[in-house]
């Protein structure tokens, strides 16, 4: 069975950017809808591989991860992009993200997880979601952050690598055999609800985006 | 020590439940804050507009005022000039000619007056546009005006370097200096006025000092009389400054007004 609660919750939220977002003016948000397509096929070819094949799909998560680091901070940076004047931090924080990766994989190999670099992902993602915040603070602009559909995409990302530090920390635990043999499986479950509430605020600040693009083609 | 799966799954949920709640309080915090920013925004917006209005409402008043004198001077001063050249002309008698080359002198003499009169007067139309030259000026030109009709001994001491301020703030300065005149005109009774403009850590000061009969302060503003008073204190709050009113029954009376001005 390929669909579960997240791949339903990643389907939805594809729908709704297809819907969405595929007018929209800007190049960067458009790129979400091929981004959420890769999501839904990667965690559909996930389970089929565990679920159907029986084999490990470690690797296919790891070679994700890389597009996931990229994407999502070229997004976040671009809701930055208001607020700062240089890209310099973009280029080294991509690059250092990069390498972590890509020495991890070197290695631990393909068939583990990466999750040291998922961890400093994380954090990386986290810091620059908080710095999002302070400057939206800061700003002498007002904003109506409920209808705010950068707002709404940045807490979604806060919300999921925020809830899931304790998971990327505990990894090791997590995947043990004494955790593995409890009658349900805790990290999916969490995972699961992390999912619900990442997707669920990305399709709110979709439709935001696409409520804002109406409301401004209409004036004008 | 070792820790039961059991006890390491209740923490784990634990610490993911809290990671969880801290984003959603930051996230309603954020929102909070920002309501507050909106409504100070519009606090500022409707304070602006505030000044922007008592702004206008004192550059109608500065020319209210300048008509009002204007009215005056022509009934009282020129009207009578001219009304004194007419009867004089109106009584020469061409075959005394004596007397006709002196009702004659006369009459030009008035005539010389009026348009004396008159080149003031259009001074004092010209008086808005002072404000725009300088407030010492202006109130310079106010208090010749003044001057003229001889009633008050004045004194004017200014000490204002020439830097660049706000018209907008001179324009407010200037009305409340004509509003604490017609305060001294109307009640006060004074016979000498003393006027003192400076600047002095990045502040203009104004003072209006008369010997007049003077007030209770309190007892006026308390009794909701001093409309005036209350005008002084609100336009000069609106400019960053305030004013201060020291008086007594029988001792004169003090407008001192301090103002913010770079």
């Amino acid at each position: 069975m390929l669909l579960t609660v997240n791949t339903t919750i990643e389907l939805i939220c594809f729908l709704v950017a297809c819907i969405c977002l595929h007018r929209d003016n800007s190049a960067a948000w458009r790129l979400m809808i091929p981004y959420l397509a890769l999501v839904c096929l990667t965690e559909m070819t996930g389970i089929y591989l565990s679920k159907h094949l029986h084999v490990s799909n470690t690797w296919l998560y790891n070679a994700y991860q890389y597009i996931e680091l990229t994407v999502i901070w070229s997004f976040l940076y671009f809701n930055l992009k208001p607020y700062v004047k240089t890209n310099n931090w973009y280029y080294i924080i991509l690059a250092a993200l990069w390498v972590i990766f890509v020495t991890e994989t070197y290695i631990r190999g393909w068939f583990v997880f990466a999750n040291i670099s998922a961890s400093v992902m994380s954090v990386v993602f986290i810091i620059t979601s908080l710095y999002y915040f302070l400057l939206v603070i800061r700003d002498e602009a007002y904003l109506q952050l409920s209808v705010h559909a950068p707002f709404w995409w940045v807490s979604g990302t806060l919300l999921y690598y925020f809830g899931s530090t304790a998971s990327n920390v505990f990894f090791d635990f997590l995947v043990s055999g004494a955790i593995m043999s409890l009658p349900f499986p805790v990290r999916y479950i969490v995972f699961n609800i992390l999912n619900v509430l990442l997707y669920c605020c990305w399709s709110y600040s979709f439709i935001c985006r696409y409520r804002q693009r109406n409301s401004f083609s209409s004036l004008v | 020590m070792q820790i039961s799966s059991k006890e390491f799954l209740f923490l784990f949920s634990l610490i993911t439940i809290i990671f969880l709640i801290a984003p959603l309080f930051l996230i309603f915090y954020i929102s909070l804050y920002n309501k507050r920013k909106k409504k100070y925004i519009e606090e500022k917006e409707e304070l602006k507009k505030a000044f922007e209005h008592e702004l206008l409402k004192s550059q109608m008043e500065v020319r209210e005022q300048t008509l009002k004198t204007i009215a005056l001077d022509l009934h009282d001063n020129i009207g009578q000039l001219l009304g004194l050249t007419i009867m004089t002309l109106s009584a020469v008698n061409v075959e005394d000619k004596e007397k006709a080359k002196e009702k004659i002198g006369a009459a030009e003499e008035f005539a010389k007056r009026s348009v004396k009169e008159v080149r003031a007067l259009a001074r004092l139309l010209h008086g808005e546009e002072q404000i725009n030259r300088g407030l010492v000026a202006a109130i310079a030109l106010e208090l010749e005006w003044m001057e003229k009709a001889r009633q008050y001994q004045v004194t004017y001491d200014h000490n204002v370097p020439e830097i660049p301020g706000s018209k907008d703030k001179e324009t407010m300065l200037y009305r409340l200096f004509q509003e604490s005149l017609n305060n001294i005109f109307r009640h006060a009774q004074a016979k000498e006025i003393h006027i003192n403009l400076e600047y002095s850590n990045q502040r203009l000061l104004l003072s209006i000092t008369d010997d007049g009969i003077g007030f209770n302060v309190n007892e006026v503003l308390k009794l909701q009389k001093g409309m005036g008073l209350h005008n002084l204190h609100k336009r000069a709050g609106m400019i960053g400054g305030e004013a201060i009113i020291h008086s007594a029954p029988g001792a004169g009376t003090q407008v001192a007004i301090s103002i913010p001005y770079i």
